[in-house]
């Protein structure tokens, strides 16, 4: 099986065509169809996981053009995605077909699933960068498509576009890091690169690891391009989970993840990693406190959680970003399909139309209830380990880090459990009803919070199994200070949501232009469609007058000119040219009918003229001149 | 007593070719260019025979040739005839001055 690890992401690709083909038929079927693809992935690398412990690492090449090669790789971060994604996929698949009953376009829906897991899992068992950058480019594809999922409403429309066109800025900055490390070491493939690395300009390498760094910035929807994942709640709810647990914005951290090598010879790049996850770890967070729409608040934890990750990687702590990035992935699996069960039963998406829905759906309230403990960092579910990591990890590179990074975690707990008290907590608000949510919605929550709850123990072995060196013992300070502000924030939410002991309303009052600030996303969704309406349609514009005028103008005269030689090509054509033609012509007919003149008719006149022609000719013979 | 001899004959034959070339020239009537025409074949004949009589190894091809030659001219007048007779009939005259269709 080893030897065909390279395999692992095609039965998902197979089971795409195959519902492409027999979607229509099938319907919501479809999604067991997928699951079949994503359950026969997760088997082959699950069968593999053995050999990869012990210690292979198995790389797949063929030479594609050039000195351009396609490859896959297994190694330890490889087979650790490839098993996530693939069991998140099956996971997800199946609450979709519960989620998606009723609704039109399933074929194109549980497609363009598959075809969103396919590549990701190609961008994980890619060998080279090139080829991770093609699937990453189909993602990114896939997440159009499905975030647009309902394109006939203009807001889904709007964000699939603007998930699409954010993400392709970071895209031009990747390409741009990828051309550099072509350049720089000739090759694409990772392990030629790290292995040139060393003898690489520094300058370089902190251009490079930038310029791939400005990618996952679009696509881990890092600050300052972090605007489209918000409203890629648009799409359906299992691809919101898909799109921050499973693909997607975990492609941006894998790829830095990938990186790290040359990242460690980067200390510029490291620092504004730091600096661009700082930012969002805390300026998101924020913004989670004055969102009401469920699945919004998640869309804002996803960006802090991410950016904690980014934190983790620029601190070169590599075990901690991926630990977070698997523990993250269930619990916000986990959240978004128990946010679709919750709109699902309630009818609507704004938490202050819920509320006592803990009555209503006791699995949907329990599981998320354990998703939100993990978030929050309250031991010993799993979000608590992996977050301590990273904080350890910040806490080594500079305690302001941590600081900050502890701040956000406090926000964190906050904001989970404000969510938490005002949907489940408390009595209806309104009258709205949904319906309840079958058994294929429930078993996903169920698994998922199974690990959600506990993947967080393994993190050791899972440190060491990635980064090949055990984990350094951590701070025992760094942990208590974690575990109280997670319960610090826990504590305030219950007070002022739980207790309703302070008025929220209150100290939104008294922060009001704080709040204003945070509802409407710092500005900066604002600021960007004020660049986009004024600056980039003014260059348009510019471009356009130029183009209309210049460039036309040039051609213009070009025409011009050339229609002018043109005609006195055709000029000297018909009148010298074919004026010689015509004149020998001319000669030829007039000679012609000259000598014509002499065939008279008149035979007697032939025969005279032979018979002195024979006597001259006689007449010279005999005189010896002939 | 002079003998008559090939020069004799062939001045005979010069003669007669050339009294019809003149015929063949100068008549207007279509029958005497015919006429004419057969004295030309005969004065041909003439020296055939002569040369066939005075030259050795001749075995009798001069003969045999001027008998082709009369036969030749006999078709050439049947058609000659015919001709003349159609060219009658469609400008009921036999004057050469007034043909000239195989002018240009």
């Amino acid at each position: 099986m080893i030897d065909y690890f390279w395999l692992i992401p095609m039965p998902v690709l197979f089971t795409m065509i195959l519902t492409l083909l027999f979607g229509k038929k099938l319907g919501l079927k479809s999604a067991y169809l997928g699951m079949l693809g994503t359950i026969a992935s997760f088997c082959m690398s699950l069968s593999v996981l053995p050999d990869v412990i012990a210690g292979t690492v198995k790389q797949v090449e063929f030479t594609w053009f050039l000195n351009f090669k396609f490859g896959f790789m297994l190694d330890p971060l490889t087979i650790t995605l490839l098993l996530l994604v693939s069991f998140l996929a099956t996971f997800i698949l199946l609450y979709a077909n519960g989620y998606m009953h009723g609704e039109g376009g399933l074929m194109r829906f549980f497609a363009e699933v598959q075809l969103f897991t396919f590549s990701m899992l190609g961008v994980v068992i890619a060998d080279n960068i090139l080829q991770a950058f093609i699937f990453w480019e189909i993602m990114g594809l896939c997440s159009y498509l499905l975030i647009g999922f309902w394109f006939h409403k203009p807001s889904a429309a709007a964000a699939a576009k603007k998930a699409f066109l954010t993400t392709r800025v970071g895209d031009v900055f990747m390409l741009i890091g990828i051309l550099i490390l072509y350049t720089q070491t000739g090759s694409l493939q990772y392990h030629e690169i790290f292995a040139a690395a060393a003898n690489m300009d520094p300058f370089w390498i902190t251009a490079a690891t930038l310029g791939l760094f400005g990618g996952v910035i679009g696509k881990s929807a890092q600050f300052p391009l972090h605007v489209w994942l918000p409203d890629a709640m648009e799409g359906p709810t299992p691809v919101s989970a898909l799109i921050h647990a499973a693909t997607m914005v975990k492609a941006g951290i894998y790829l830095m993840a990938r990186f790290m090598p040359l990242l460690v010879l980067a200390p510029i790049s490291q620092n504004f990693m730091v600096i661009i996850g700082l930012i969002t770890a805390l300026g998101t967070a924020l913004m989670a406190l004055t969102a009401t729409d469920f699945k919004r608040v998640l869309a804002f934890s996803t960006l802090s959680q991410l950016g904690f990750m980014v934190v983790a990687l620029g601190t070169l702590n590599m075990a901690g970003a991926i630990l977070h990035l698997i523990n993250h992935a269930f619990f916000k699996a986990l959240l978004f399909l128990g946010a679709g069960c919750v709109i699902h039963v309630t009818g609507t998406n704004n938490i202050w139309e819920m509320g006592g829905v803990w009555k209503k759906d006791k699995v949907t309230a329990i599981t998320v209830l354990i998703a939100t403990i993990s978030i929050a960092g309250i031991p010993p579910l799993s979000g608590f380990w992996s977050k301590d990591e990273i904080l350890i990890g910040a806490a080594h590179a500079n305690p302001i880090f941590c600081g900050i990074l502890l701040l956000a975690s406090f926000l964190t707990a906050f904001y989970m459990f404000r969510l938490y008290y005002v949907v489940f907590a408390g009595k209806p608000r309104t009258e709205k009803h949904g319906h309840a949510c079958g058994k294929t919605m429930l078993i996903p929550l169920v698994v998922l919070s199974f690990f959600a709850a506990f993947s967080g123990l393994f993190s050791k072995p899972i440190a060491r199994f990635i980064t090949g060196e055990t984990m350094a013992h951590g701070s025992n300070t760094v942990m208590m200070i974690s575990i109280v502000v997670a319960l610090l924030g826990f504590l305030l939410a219950t007070v002022i949501y739980g207790w309703q002991k302070i008025s929220a309303a209150k100290i939104a009052n008294t922060f009001k232009g704080i709040c204003t600030l945070l509802i409407n996303r710092y500005y900066i969704d604002a600021a960007y469609n004020w660049f986009c309406n004024h600056i980039v349609v003014g260059l348009a514009k510019v471009a356009d007058f130029f183009d209309k005028h210049v460039i036309d103008g040039i051609i213009h005269i070009v025409r011009d000119v050339t229609l002018l030689v043109s005609k006195a090509a055709k000029w000297v054509d018909i009148y010298i040219v074919d004026g010689i033609i015509r004149g020998i012509c001319s000669g030829f007919v007039f000679g012609g009918s000259e000598i014509r003149k002499t065939s008279t008719g008149q035979l007697q006149q032939y025969l005279l003229l032979i018979a002195a022609a024979v006597t001259v000719m006689i007449a010279l013979v005999w005189g010896g001149l002939l | 007593m002079l003998e008559i001899g090939l020069t004799h004959y062939l001045l005979l034959g010069a003669a007669l070719f050339a009294i019809g070339l003149f015929g063949a020239i100068g008549k207007k009537h279509v029958i005497s260019i015919l006429l004419s025409i057969e004295l030309m074949l005969n004065a041909v004949n003439i020296n055939l025979l002569a040369f066939s009589k005075f030259l050795p190894l001749s075995n009798g091809a001069g003969e045999i040739f001027s008998i082709f030659v009369i036969v030749i001219a006999a078709a050439e007048v049947a058609i000659g005839l015919a001709i003349a007779i159609a060219l009658y009939r469609s400008k009921g005259s036999l004057d050469l001055d007034k043909f000239n269709l195989l002018r240009w």
